[in-house]
């Protein structure tokens, strides 16, 4: 998933600042249909498994706190723990093949929390 | 205004001397009028510039001071100043602890000057005889009390860091709600055409819980509202309570009023982050409306989230 946008950081105290986040998303997925029961059912085709990876665009909103720590050898190191819920819009894929005897059309998007823990490191 | 400067120097000629040979004050008139006149040929070098030991010890009138001095006087402070000291001088003479005052009218230059006169002699702490001919200090001290010319005496602080840059190193984990829609389905026998089944659009979802773990950085576009620039202040305050060492208490010594504490200020970044994905697969069994038993069957629809990674470049070969 990669992820492009803004935020706007609060000071809350004197250490602790908070900020809330929004922008572009994108995610990458593989989507794999396994057909079993739709290749025997009237008239029987092997039965396969067909993948295809997707690319598909959305957004996230999200927030993020930060504290500064004492990291040994690295200055201004600093807590992160972030939230991000990122929309990501449907996408048609189509699965199977002529030569395979089955085609599955379908939509697919999906909604996904995050939650991550990390360690910033600032630069001049 | 009327200025006095007085400190200790070599050969002989203490403070006190100083003021007595007669160069305890001086009208400044303009940018260019020599101030420091002679507190010493020695020690202290009459100049075309105001108020600066350099690193050969001359004494030099710096324009940039001479404003700070003008701007404190019309903002109706008194207020000396602590030279750098220990400076070695081209004649081989050290020059240590040199202060200026100066007052914002002849009265209280008398004042000052009347004050010191009568001061016990080891009250005045830079009275003192100084014997350091060609002791010479292997390196200028460093100070921060005086400013430097090039920045004309004012260091601007405070100023916000300018494309300050975060990298966030991050692991976590998330929740995955995968939704699916069937849009049609095409079947036929082996080798022959395909044709439609009858579908229908039937939402179904299933859900995940991937690890996660990525990079995400971030870089400060600006401040809201817009910090205002601070100074250094030009002057080395005494501390707020109790005069500069070795001089009279009347001096103005008080401390400059405390500085507000700052406006809590809105930054806008812009960020950018990679992150990859571990499990989490996402599984729909059968095919929601899809036709005969397949709704219950067992097919399936798997969905991994993945990483991104740039598109793989066309392949050059013929």
């Amino acid at each position: 998933m990669v992820t492009a946008g803004g935020a706007i950081v609060v000071p809350v105290t004197a250490s602790l600042t908070v900020a809330v986040t929004g922008g572009f998303a994108g995610v990458d997925k593989t989507v794999t249909f396994n057909c079993v029961t739709y290749c025997v059912n009237c008239v029987p085709v092997p039965t396969f498994s067909a993948s295809k990876d997707v690319f598909m665009p959305g957004a996230y909103v999200g927030a993020r706190a930060q504290w500064p720590i004492a990291l040994p050898g690295i200055p201004a190191a600093a807590f992160v723990l972030q939230y991000k819920h990122v929309f990501a819009f449907g996408e048609n894929v189509s699965l199977g093949s002529v030569a395979q005897d089955r085609i599955v059309g379908f939509n697919v998007a999906q909604d996904l929390d995050l939650v991550t823990a990390g360690v910033s490191i600032s630069f001049h | 205004m009327r200025f006095i400067a007085q400190g200790d120097c070599h050969a002989g000629f203490t403070a006190r001397r100083i003021i007595e040979a007669g160069a305890p004050a001086y009208e400044i008139t303009s940018n260019s009028t020599v101030l420091g006149v002679v507190l010493l040929a020695v020690c202290v070098l009459p100049s075309s510039s105001f108020a600066q030991f350099n690193e050969t010890g001359n004494f030099f009138v710096n324009e940039g001071l001479l404003d700070l001095i003008k701007a404190d006087i019309a903002a109706g402070c008194r207020e000396h100043r602590k030279f750098p000291h220990a400076y070695y001088s081209p004649g081989h003479h050290l020059v240590s602890d040199v202060y200026a005052y100066y007052a914002v009218s002849l009265n209280d230059y008398n004042l000052l000057k009347s004050e010191w006169e009568e001061l016990p002699r080891a009250a005045r702490g830079r009275d003192r005889e100084m014997h350091s001919t060609n002791v010479r200090p292997t390196e200028p001290v460093e100070t921060n009390e005086f400013p430097l010319p090039q920045d004309n005496g004012r260091t601007p602080v405070n100023i916000p860091p300018g494309n300050l840059a975060t990298l966030i190193l991050d692991v976590g984990g998330g929740g995955i709600t995968q939704r699916f829609k069937l849009t049609g389905m095409q079947s036929g026998a082996t080798g022959g055409p395909l044709s439609n089944g009858p579908t229908m659009s039937v939402p179904a979802h299933a859900n995940g819980t991937p690890a996660a773990f990525g990079a995400n950085t971030s870089w400060i576009l600006g401040e809201w509202p817009r910090p205002m620039p601070t100074f250094s202040s030009p002057f080395g305050y005494a501390p707020e309570d109790k005069p500069a060492s070795g001089f009279p208490s009347v001096l103005p010594t008080k401390a400059p009023p405390k500085p507000a504490a700052p406006t809590p200020r809105f930054t806008f970044n812009v960020e950018a982050g990679n992150y990859g994905f571990a499990g989490g697969k996402s599984t729909i069994n059968g095919i929601p409306g899809g036709p005969g038993i397949t709704p219950t069957g067992d097919d399936s629809f798997i969905s991994a989230t993945t990483s991104w990674s740039p598109p793989a470049a066309p392949s050059s070969c013929r």
